[in-house]
């Protein structure tokens, strides 16, 4: 299946936001008080596109994407595990029409005493393929 | 033009291609963006003239070119681990095929193959898996 950036990041987006403890996933980012707002939310910052292979008609990828998690206090456990849990399991790639995704890291949690709000980051490498006609 | 090069890549490839069993894709090249896992890819390596080998009171033949052949299984991408026990089914189902089709036809035939490597990463497909080589000898007998 052929992709881009644009799209694989998009179809990511729509994954998680199906997810029980997400309520907004998106490819853009939003600003603080409109994240805290749409909580549980999930923002991605994509790297840059890494060429891994590229014959006479495909290209394929190698993409880091940050995940950035905020949601209210304790709750971001929940959305922590659940996403992970999507991430590790097999058919997400296949439902994501890429060829893998591989969860690389993630950073502690950051809770704000002050408005009880949690954050956090999940970084993620996702493999996938362009065809050369879709540019 | 076919040359002996092409036409031993085409005769491999449409062996292995034959009803795999554990299924997997196949691709006459080794570097494939949109490779599906597990796969193999087939390339040669090499194609060289020989020597007449031997003569008969009958005729004589010759082994006109050796063919080395890289067939490559590839189970995962690079940065992850090799499915060690699908390479090796892989591996298995081909070394059978090849076994019982030793001749390729068309004065084709293996002489040699053997598994060079398991867990190996291959930079032309960025992918993990193992590599067996082939020696295919085009073989042409001339009658007198």
């Amino acid at each position: 299946m052929s992709n881009t950036k644009k799209t694989v990041l998009e179809s990511l987006a729509t994954g998680l936001q199906a997810l029980d403890s997400v309520k907004t996933a998106t490819r853009n980012l939003l600003t603080p008080n409109k994240a805290r707002d749409a909580v549980p939310y999930v923002g991605m910052i994509a790297g840059t596109e890494e060429v891994l292979v590229e014959d006479a008609t495909d290209i394929r990828y190698g993409l880091d994407v940050d995940l950035l998690l905020v949601t209210k206090g304790d709750d971001i456990e929940e959305m922590i595990a659940e996403i992970k849990d999507y991430l590790y399991d097999t058919s997400a790639a296949v439902n994501l029409g890429v060829k893998t995704i591989r969860l690389i890291g993630q950073q502690p949690v950051t809770l704000i005493e002050q408005d009880g709000f949690a954050s956090s980051r999940i970084v993620v490498y996702i493999v996938y393929v362009a065809s050369k006609g879709d540019f | 033009m076919a040359t002996p090069a092409s036409v031993t890549l085409s005769k491999v490839v449409a062996l292995l291609t034959t009803a795999p069993s554990p299924a997997y894709s196949v691709y006459a090249r080794h570097a494939v963006a949109d490779l599906d896992l597990p796969s193999i890819t087939v390339e040669i390596d090499s194609d060289t003239p020989i020597e007449t080998d031997k003569a008969f009171y009958d005729g004589s033949f010759v082994h006109n070119h050796a063919i080395l052949t890289s067939i490559r299984i590839h189970t995962s991408y690079s940065g992850g681990v090799e499915k060690f026990g699908d390479s090796v089914a892989i591996v298995d189902a081909i070394v059978t095929a090849l076994n019982e089709n030793l001749d390729l036809a068309d004065g084709y035939r293996t002489i040699d193959f053997n598994v060079q490597t398991f867990n190996s990463e291959f930079a032309e497909s960025k992918s993990i898996g193992a590599e067996l080589k082939l020696t295919v000898h085009k073989v042409e007998v001339y009658n007198n």
